[in-house]
């Protein structure tokens, strides 16, 4: 038949029942959430710890004097393990008598009755019946504990680390004479001794803080008043007596009681169900903090857990979380117990390689504070004289630590947020920055608060270690990388040593001069030389052999028939306006070509009108007729010269609106307007033809367009050179010119057809022999610079 | 703008508006009117040259009174313009000095612009020579035929008379075909420039008149 333990009372209780039966408080909380103590693999849960926050305590620091305080509440939030550790310490303080044990702490100090002394309780006969699985060290410390008690005292301030809160609140409220007479003898006299050595330890104690003081950095140094200033309890009557003697048990058993028992291993090994089960409400859910240890200790082997749960939780991480007071003084006290040597080998054998080297790492005391004091630590701080453990801080002391006199306190630095939660929490430690600089990734990413993946370990991501949790990471620990020592020499490959010689190579070619293959040259001026020679001795050449070496012309112009039909249809006596509009340099060609035109009109008895829009044009114009028309002059021809016409075309328009106005005066000075020539014509119109003998284009086109409005039925007729005939043939085509006689070939082809031999006759020889010498110079010169040009293409490609 | 430059468009647009009035219809004041604004413009060129030549007259004097290199063919050019202006300006007064024009004008003026354009033969000989030397390409082999073409095909040669198909055929092609037909383009392009840039003076876009 299963029975169930009440929270308040601890008495069993039958199945089913809702209430104990002894004190009345309600069981059914337990039965709801019942505990069990993680085991060795199992992930811990996180789980509320409002209980624990029921103590407003601030949390116990280094140095700092524990005050036992009422903690009755939380002795239902004791976690399963920690249970079974009062209970073995139960079993090891008693001399084996379990109504002496209910008596002394298990027996709840509001009910004592007399069924509970004489019936001793459940969970006490499963100790009892364990009490055969009790290993050696417990049984020997149950044997030497008695001697102890006698003989060593416990200090003040140890309180021991299993402190039971009721228990001692059960012995402060029951009357000391009744205690002393339930107290076995080993008991009683720790009952009379902690003065002596509640002195002697508080001398200890006193020595050291004023030793470590000394050499103590500031957070240590800040610790120390507050530890002061804590009123010292009488411990001696809150101290159980399980727990007195298994304190005092362990400072008698020193070498065999390692920091870390085996017994401590066990109970955090042991199955839930060898254990009374707990029925404590406040006990259902695990605290974080000690989820936190359980998982750690969960994940690694049993010695590495314990190593890991003792020592490498820091203190600024378990700051955070509310210590109880039994929890506190249970740290404090443990350094009571001495930390042997030997044991302190066998542990460190155990540890590994890594963790050993860094236990006595002072930077990790100095930076972090483990959540629980291994009992080595704590024997060197209660232990050891003032002067060794200074010398021991001295010489583990980095040296910025050392700088950090009392003397040289810096300034209170306002605490981290951590730190300003209150005094429940520990102070951080300030961390020089080659610490700083030194922790590993991890460590800085979990002061945001990942406590608990911390406590867990990170697991390894790459090498040998990989997946494995807990591995410290091997790269942060490694110091930064020196930056790597380049020479000064300049280092060149053999490759970039060759492209610097072609660079060079080419830089020095182009400074020097480059020499060009001179090209064959031919002086422009004996070329011309000889052009001109051969031009004009083709030229002469007609001349001087005399006579007529081209024959006449059998092919005429296309125009010739219209402007011959047209010259030979003008009246007799008829008025003609010329005009003389062409440049001296073209007196020759189109002296050839208007010659037998004129001649014609002259010899018809036309009346000239001369005018041009030159000012060289009547000068032309006398020269012409001096020399082309000498005969018709004599015999009294009529002709008028009106001179020169300013304006362009406009002078020509207004010439063509009113050619008296526009030409008033002959060249003579006379008014030719009232000459026999012109005594008839009034405009433009009533001349019977308009001649225009020009070597430009545009002053063909000018007379054309700027008289066309003003003709009338008047022909007009082009002389014009032939490098003008091009331009001017489209007014002959479209029908604006009348007729059209171009250069030294019209010339020659009227008077062909007028059967007069004149100029042209006397040019076309020459005409023929220069055209026939240019085409030659021009067919071979051609020839050969077309060949020297492809040579030069050749040797240039080449 | 100014008022300056916008009185200056005023009047070119109005008086050329009133020419081209007269131009094309034929009323008798605005004939008369256009005839007159006309006269004002041939008197106006008239003076125009003669401000040409006295412009000309004094940069040589100047570069005569500076002694300036060359200024020995200064003092001929101002000698021969002012034997032949004088000359020139007195024959109307004084007619027997008309044959001392003519001489100067046969003796002077005449060979020497004929031998500029003898020269220019020479030249354009020696450069059609040297042309494939210099610039050996397509264009300046069809520019060398063609000029050989229009030669062979223009005069009659001693002994020879004109060359069949050149001088009938491919010669008239060449000159009245292609020549003209490029002539015609060209022509058509200068009335219609005239015509936009007439219009344009005529509504002040351009002004030339203004010197700039």
């Amino acid at each position: 038949m299963s029975q169930i333990l009440c929270p308040n009372c601890n008495l069993p209780n039958p199945e089913g029942a809702e209430s104990c039966l002894f004190c009345g408080s309600s069981l059914k909380p337990a039965e709801k959430a019942p505990d069990a103590p993680i085991r060795p693999g199992q992930q811990p849960t996180v789980k509320p710890t409002s209980e624990l926050d029921k103590v407003k305590t601030p949390p116990i620091t280094a140095g700092q004097t524990p005050v036992p305080r009422n903690t009755d509440e939380l002795e239902q939030a004791l976690p399963a393990w920690l249970r079974s550790l009062r209970e073995q310490g139960e079993l090891t303080g008693e001399t084996g008598s379990t109504e002496e044990a209910v008596s002394s702490g298990g027996q709840p100090s509001a009910s004592p009755s007399a069924q509970e002394s004489e019936e001793p309780l459940d969970w006490l006969n499963r100790l009892s019946q364990e009490e055969e699985e009790i290993p050696d060290w417990i049984a020997s410390l149950g044997g030497a504990e008695t001697p102890a008690a006698s003989g060593t005292s416990q200090p003040a301030k140890s309180a021991g680390p299993f402190e039971m809160p009721e228990m001692a609140d059960s012995q402060a409220a029951s009357s000391q004479p009744a205690e002393e007479e339930a107290l076995p003898d080993w008991l009683g006299a720790f009952a009379q001794s902690p003065e002596s050595s509640e002195d002697e330890s508080a001398g200890l104690v006193s020595q050291d803080e004023t030793a470590s003081a000394d050499i103590l950095p500031d957070w240590l140094d800040r610790l120390t008043p507050q530890a002061q200033e804590t009123p010292a309890p009488s411990e001696e009557t809150e101290t159980p007596d399980w727990l007195s003697g298994l304190s005092l048990g362990e400072e008698q058993a020193a070498p065999q009681a390692a920091p870390e028992p085996d017994w401590l291993f066990n109970q955090a090994a042991e199955p839930a169900e060898e254990k009374p089960e707990s029925s404590s409400p406040a006990f259902t859910e695990t605290p974080d903090w000690l989820a936190a240890l359980e998982a750690s200790a969960a994940s690694e082997s049993a010695s590495e857990e314990q190593s890991v749960f003792r020592e490498d939780l820091p203190v600024e991480n378990a700051a955070p979380l509310e210590i109880p007071d039994w929890l506190t003084d249970f740290r404090v006290e443990e350094p009571k117990a001495s930390a042997p040597a030997q044991a302190g080998e066998e542990l460190a054998e155990s540890l590994p390689d890594w963790l050993s080297g860094v236990q006595p790492t002072p930077s990790s005391s100095a930076g972090s504070v483990p959540a629980l004091i291994g009992f080595e630590e704590t024997s060197e701080l209660t232990e050891q004289p003032a002067q060794e453990k200074a010398d021991a801080f001295l010489l583990e002391t980095p040296d910025w630590l050392e700088r950090l006199g009392p003397e040289q306190t810096p300034e209170p630095v306002s605490p981290p947020a951590a730190e300003s939660q209150g005094d429940e929490s520990l102070q951080m430690a300030e961390l020089p920055s080659w610490v700083q600089a030194m922790r590993p990734v991890e460590s800085v990413i979990s002061e945001t608060g990942a406590t608990v993946s911390e406590s867990e370990g990170v697991v390894e991501q790459r090498g040998p270690l990989a997946g494995i949790r807990g591995v410290l990471p091997f790269l942060e620990i490694v110091p930064g990388r020196k930056p790597p020592a380049y020479s000064i020499k300049l280092q060149v490959t053999e490759q970039q040593q060759k492209y610097a010689r072609l660079l060079e190579k080419l830089i020095q070619d182009e400074g020097q001069p480059k020499h060009i293959k001179p090209s064959v040259q031919y002086s422009i001026r004996i070329w011309r030389w000889i052009i001109s020679v051969l031009l004009i001795v083709s030229a002469l050449l007609p001349l001087v052999l005399g006579g007529f070496l081209s024959p006449d012309l059998t092919l005429f112009p296309s125009e010739w028939e219209q402007t011959h039909v047209l010259l030979d249809s003008f009246p007799e006596n008829a008025a003609v306006l010329i005009v003389f509009d062409y440049g001296p340099a073209f007196f020759s060609e189109l002296q050839v070509a208007a010659a037998p035109v004129v001649d014609r009109l002259l010899y018809r008895g036309a009346r000239l009108a001369l005018i041009s829009t030159s000012p060289s044009g009547p000068a032309l114009a006398n020269q012409f007729l001096n020399s082309t028309q000498a005969s018709h002059l004599q015999v009294g021809a009529q002709i008028v010269n009106l001179g020169y016409l300013p304006g362009g075309s406009s002078g020509v328009y207004y010439f063509a609106s009113a050619p008296r106005e526009a030409a008033p005066v002959a060249v003579d000075g006379s008014n030719p307007w009232e000459s026999a020539v012109l005594s008839d014509v009034y405009q433009l119109s009533d001349f019977d033809a308009l001649v225009v003998i020009t070597e430009n284009a545009d002053t063909a086109r000018a007379w054309v367009e700027q008289t066309q409005s003003h003709l009338g039925d008047t022909p007009v007729f082009l002389i014009v050179s032939a490098q003008a005939e091009p331009m001017v043939r489209p007014y002959y085509d479209s029908g604006q010119v009348d007729g059209l006689v171009t250069g030294l070939v019209g010339g020659k082809t009227y008077e062909q057809t007028f059967g007069t031999s004149g100029l042209a006759r006397l040019y076309w020889d020459s005409l023929g022999m220069g055209v026939l010498a240019a085409l030659l110079l021009i067919l071979v010169g051609g020839a050969q610079m077309a060949i020297l040009a492809l040579r030069e293409k050749k040797g240039g490609n080449a | 703008m100014k008022p300056k430059g916008l009185f200056s468009i005023i009047v070119a647009s109005v008086f050329g508006l009133l020419v081209l009035t007269g131009y094309f219809i034929k009323l008798s004041l605005l004939v008369k009117i256009s005839d007159l604004f006309l006269n004002w413009a041939i008197l106006l060129a008239a003076f125009a040259v003669l401000l040409g030549i006295f412009n000309l007259l004094i940069v040589h004097m100047r570069k005569m009174a500076s002694r300036q290199k060359g200024s020995g063919y200064s003092l001929l050019l101002v000698l021969a313009m002012l034997t032949t202006f004088v000359i020139g300006v007195i024959i109307p007064f004084y007619p027997k000095a008309a044959p001392a024009l003519d001489f100067v004008f046969r003796a002077f003026q005449l060979p020497i612009e004929a031998s500029l354009m003898a020269i220019l033969t020479v030249t354009l000989v020696y450069s059609s020579i040297r042309l494939l030397g210099r610039r050996l390409n397509v264009f300046s082999i069809v520019f060398l035929l063609t000029v050989l073409l229009i030669l062979l095909g223009t005069v009659s040669f001693p002994f020879l008379g004109t060359l069949p198909w050149l001088s009938d055929l491919i010669r008239p092609f060449v000159a009245q075909v292609l020549a003209g037909g490029g002539a015609r383009g060209l022509l058509i392009g200068v009335a219609l420039g005239s015509l936009v840039m007439g219009l344009r003076v005529l509504f002040g876009a351009d002004h030339p008149y203004g010197g700039k």
